[in-house]
């Protein structure tokens, strides 16, 4: 019993990503968010600013990260961590919403129109 | 009420308490906090992310203690690792274990023996690389590139040799220093940073690396800038990087064509190409002298090119190859490195159609014309063997001819553009050179006072 409880509150596994010399384990709580390239490559964004690849698909990471509260896919191409989310605006010219984590986090996700329930009902809004 | 592994977070305290030596006293840390365990002479300390304290319990205790505990993995005789603090796992130089930095860059040696376990706990295949890897990531890999921070460029002697020596510390490996300033130059540049050589040349790149060689003293009679642009034209071939990225300007005789841009007209000799242009002209090929062996940054300037006109033409499903090389070994490993290149740079369903081959000759300049390939000595025998299979020489001899003897007629090789080409053109021949003239010289017209305006509002 105190075995299962401990294993239940033990942390998700890191996240493999590769260097050119070594693999580096990525915390899920450290990822701002995930999207997908059109080189069908996975690049990953943490919060500290620093931008990883995979080259595995998006569905095979959201499977990985399924068992994470935080993990939401509001868009196909984009995988995010709502705790990391700082800020959520409407593009006007492209109608989309788009989900910024802070100065030192490159680019911004994606939401999709159909995934905004889901999203505001995450994000408490 | 479901909780999922992870529902609370890791600085959340979530080990039980472990007793430590506190001097004569009995201190107290949290499991948690403990990156890793360490036997040594006979005593047992949990390394900690900011120091080391000594455990009560013995290291064999510990170790049937943290069976009960997810993530805890011995990693040699005298290490036990938390691989949820892990953060990186790398090969060490020179021997056959690995490095495990957990938090805190805390460094834990590892010995191969002991993976498995780890490795299942992973879900992954290997240490030193996930899965799938990708073919570029794999080749930098192979190339020896490693993550520097300070810039090579201002490393000094001592910090090049710690980090570009072989694993007996000897002397420094050009090609990976070289690989590595141009892994480097070209993440500045993809983070921002212009590039140092915009508008130069690969002579340019030379410039920038060559005082560090200077420093290391090894600017001796070896062609190091062979290395470079060996290196610079590998990484290119492998999507690594491209010379686009560093902007560098290319000058090689090529030109897309308007109206059958998908038709390639291409010669091995730079001499051919103002006739090149005049079939262009009359064709709306596109076309290209290769002057000897392609060189990769001519490739990837032409295929970009290429590819952008054919994105606008619809993509054809063909591309052809109407090809002008020498009629011997070397003229056909040119065209094949040409055809290799094309496939390398994303044209892929492109074909050949060699017009300097025997039958396009008139019988009397086969006679009198052809060289001996085995009397001129430069030809390798495997290479020429290779030849005689593919083509059987002339007449079962093997002998070549130089295209520049079917470019002594040039109404017979236009003929035989016009023929071969044919079937190819969609916009057939003669093309409307006139009105493609004219809508250059608009354009130019446009950008000119687009410029001139451009200049009266400055203020």
């Amino acid at each position: 019993m105190e075995t299962l409880l401990l294993r239940l509150v033990s942390p998700l596994k890191s996240l493999p990503v590769q260097t050119s010399e070594a693999v580096v384990y990525i915390r899920p709580e450290d990822i701002a968010y995930i999207r997908t390239t059109e080189s069908r490559r996975i690049l990953i964004y943490d919060v500290n600013g620093e931008e990883w690849q995979r080259f595995d698909l998006l569905s095979d990471l959201e499977k990985r990260l399924k068992d994470d509260p935080r993990f939401f896919r509001p868009h196909k191409s984009f995988l995010v961590n709502i705790f990391a989310v700082k800020k959520l605006r409407k593009n006007p010219k492209t109608g989309l919403f788009e989900l910024y984590f802070g100065d030192k986090v490159k680019g911004f996700a994606q939401a999709a129109a159909g995934n905004m329930k889901e999203l505001r009902h995450r994000l408490e809004l | 009420m479901i909780l999922n592994p992870g529902f609370f977070s890791r600085k959340i305290k979530t080990g039980p308490p472990l007793a430590i030596r506190q001097g004569l006293d009995i201190g107290f840390i949290n499991l948690a906090d403990v990156l890793a365990f360490h036997q040594k002479a006979g005593k047992t300390f949990a390394i900690l992310a900011d120091s080391e304290v000594q455990t009560l319990k013995s290291f064999t205790k510990i170790q049937a203690f943290l069976k009960k505990f997810d993530g805890w993995f011995p990693c040699g005789r005298c290490y036990l690792v938390n691989l949820y603090r892990l953060r990186r796992s790398e090969r060490i130089a020179g021997k056959s274990g690995f490095q495990l930095t957990l938090d805190n860059d805390v460094k834990v040696p590892m010995i191969a023996e002991y993976a498995q376990p780890i490795l299942k706990f992973l879900d992954e295949e290997s240490l030193l690389y996930i899965t799938p890897l990708s073919l570029p990531f794999y080749r930098l890999m192979l190339m020896g590139v490693k993550e520097i921070t300070k810039n090579i460029l201002f490393m000094t002697k001592e910090e090049l040799k710690a980090d570009f020596s072989t694993a007996s510390g000897s002397a420094v490996v050009v090609s990976v220093l070289m690989a590595n300033f141009l892994w480097q130059q070209v993440n500045y540049i993809r983070t921002g940073s212009s590039s140092p050589v915009d508008g130069g040349n690969v002579r340019s790149l030379w410039y920038l690396v060559k005082p560090v060689l200077s420093r290391l003293d090894i600017l001796d009679e070896t062609d190091h800038y062979k290395t470079l642009s060996e290196q610079l034209g590998e990484m290119v071939s492998n999507k690594i990087l491209s010379y686009h990225e560093f902007g560098l300007l290319e000058d090689g005789k090529w030109k897309v064509g308007a109206f059958n841009p998908h038709v390639i007209l291409m010669a091995e000799k730079e001499s051919h190409f103002r006739f090149l242009q005049q079939m262009q002209d009359l064709t709306g090929a596109s076309i290209i002298a290769t002057g000897g062996q392609p060189s990769t940054i001519t490739s990837e300037y032409f295929t970009d090119a290429l590819k952008t006109t054919l994105e606008k033409a619809g993509n054809p499903d063909q591309i052809t190859v109407l090809s002008l090389t020498d009629y011997d070994p070397f003229g056909w490993a040119l065209l094949d490195t040409f055809m290799g290149d094309l496939k390398t740079f994303g044209i892929k369903n492109a074909q050949v159609i060699n017009l300097s081959v025997p039958k396009n000759f008139t019988p009397e300049e086969l006679e009198m014309m052809h060289y001996d390939i085995e009397k001129t000595h430069d030809t390798p025998a495997v290479m020429l063997n290779k030849w005689m299979k593919l083509t059987n020489g002339i007449d079962g001899k093997p002998w070549g001819m130089e295209v520049d003897v079917l470019m002594m007629n040039k109404n017979r090789v236009k003929d035989l553009i016009l023929e071969a080409g044919k079937p190819f053109f969609k916009v057939p021949s003669p093309v409307p050179t006139k009105l493609w003239r004219d809508t250059e010289m608009l354009f130019d017209a446009l950008a000119e006072r687009a410029l001139e305006t451009l200049k009266k509002q400055k203020p």
